[in-house]
């Protein structure tokens, strides 16, 4: 984590929603986002209580400020790929695991979103993880109904290309 | 972008979507890539074959020799495909040798059923065969029986396949009352040529078909030897019916099949 002197330690920086609300939080925290450090180190100069705005939503801001809090002092586990489990306990321990099981299926992909604006490729690969295990035993039927996707995009005669094409990826397998 | 469309379809850039499909397996990508336009696309783009296909390839193929990796491959996807679609299902010659010295060969006859191989082998041992295959890796367990008296014991057996999917080569160690017997009398290794892609039978409670031999048409069809049938393709509902009905003129017809494919193979 950031060797930083006492002072800056327990200084409080200021972070703003897109809906104007604002989190004070310790340096280290707003720190874990090198994007953030990187406006901290822009800004500062100019005065210690600027606030920083940040173009997301309060709540998502919230869950990644308890991300980064969590992890300045805990090292993310890496995550294998592909999954070899859906039981993402297992594979990234119990607070990520309860961290990313968000009821709204929004806020998973909100999550991906701010992981990638932020550059907290741990948290992206976090998000990315559940969204794929969320996936990951639906057939396509179910993948459409769960991202209400349009059957029509593709002609009849795509549909059986493709069928011909990916045929061997969903029959039985050495794999 | 419309409200009601999905998280996934609206929000998502490509970049975004393929770290979500890195996590997915073989059989995951092919589900998804079956939904609509947008994921066949991030399937089977570029980007997609060196970040998820390429990770996929390396943990499923296993090279007997690391330096026969090809360097920059056409499409990881189509190697993928390749260990997918691998089948041991058929028969195969099992040559092999201890590591004390001493040869032996025999007969086998598999039969894959998803990632899981059963099979038998009659001669000179009796054998019992269950295994997994995992990419082109075979781990396989014989409980195998003398013919004459009752010694019993078990080879446990790994091998690598090759991407033909008609040869493989491994080593094998032997356990009996429940221990590995560390000694070179009883471990050893082999490589198997497959000889037949005949689709066999459930093993269990069959009679194993006569072996196919090079030997010349007509002493085949004198002793009967009808060789098993199938020629490339799989699914021949002859494999064992050959060997039942004992028609001299499909032994005639196919002995010089089974040395076609011995040489070939």
């Amino acid at each position: 984590m950031e060797t930083a002197p006492m002072e800056t330690e327990q200084r409080l920086v200021k972070l703003s929603s897109s809906q104007g609300d604002v989190f004070e939080v310790e340096f280290g925290t707003a720190c874990y986002a090198d994007v953030v450090k990187q406006m901290i180190d822009f800004t500062s100069e100019s005065s210690d209580a600027e606030t920083i705005p940040l173009n997301l939503k309060t709540t998502v801001l919230e869950k990644v400020l308890q991300y980064c809090d969590y992890h300045r002092d805990n090292e993310p586990k890496e995550i294998p790929k592909p999954l070899p489990t859906t039981n993402l306990g297992e594979i990234v321990g119990d607070w990520d695991a309860a961290f990313i099981n968000v009821d709204d299926e929004n806020m998973l992909y909100e999550l991906i979103l701010a992981a990638n604006y932020l550059d907290i490729k741990p948290l992206l690969d976090l998000a990315c993880a559940k969204a794929a295990c969320a996936i990951k035993h639906m057939t396509p039927d179910a993948i459409r109904e769960h991202f209400n996707l349009q059957p029509e995009q593709m002609t009849p005669e795509e549909e059986q290309e493709m069928l011909e094409e990916l045929k061997w990826c969903t029959d039985g397998g050495a794999a | 972008m419309m409200a009601e469309q999905s998280a996934l379809e609206i929000e998502l850039e490509d970049d975004l979507l393929l770290i979500l499909l890195e996590y997915l397996d073989v059989r995951a990508l092919g589900r998804a890539a079956r939904t609509c336009r947008r994921l066949r696309d991030a399937v089977t783009s570029p980007a997609a074959d060196t970040k998820v296909w390429k990770p996929i390839h390396r943990r499923l193929c296993h090279y007997c020799d690391p330096d026969s990796e090809p360097a920059a491959p056409p499409c990881y996807r189509s190697l993928v495909r390749e260990i997918c679609t691998l089948s041991l299902t058929g028969y195969w010659r099992v040559k092999g040798c201890y590591d004390s010295s001493g040869a032996y060969e025999y007969d086998m006859r598999l039969s894959q059923h998803g990632k899981w191989v059963t099979g038998t082998a009659t001669e000179p041992w009796i054998f019992e065969i269950t295994g997994k295959l995992h990419g082109n890796s075979f781990v396989t367990h014989q409980r195998g029986r003398d013919r004459n008296d009752d010694d019993e014991w078990t080879n446990i057996c790994s091998a690598v396949v090759a991407p033909s999917g008609l040869f493989m080569k491994g080593t094998w160690i032997q356990e009996r009352d429940g221990n590995i017997l560390f000694s070179n009398d009883h471990t050893g290794s082999f490589e198997c040529r497959k000889i037949s892609t005949a689709a066999a039978a459930p093993p269990h409670h069959q009679p194993l078909p006569p072996l196919l031999t090079a030997t010349p048409p007509a002493a085949a069809a004198a002793d009967d030897q009808s060789g098993p049938s199938g020629d490339g393709s799989s699914t021949s509902s002859s494999s064992s019916g050959s060997n039942s009905s004992g028609a001299s003129s499909s032994a005639a017809v196919e002995s010089p099949q089974g040395k076609r494919r011995r040489t070939d193979a």
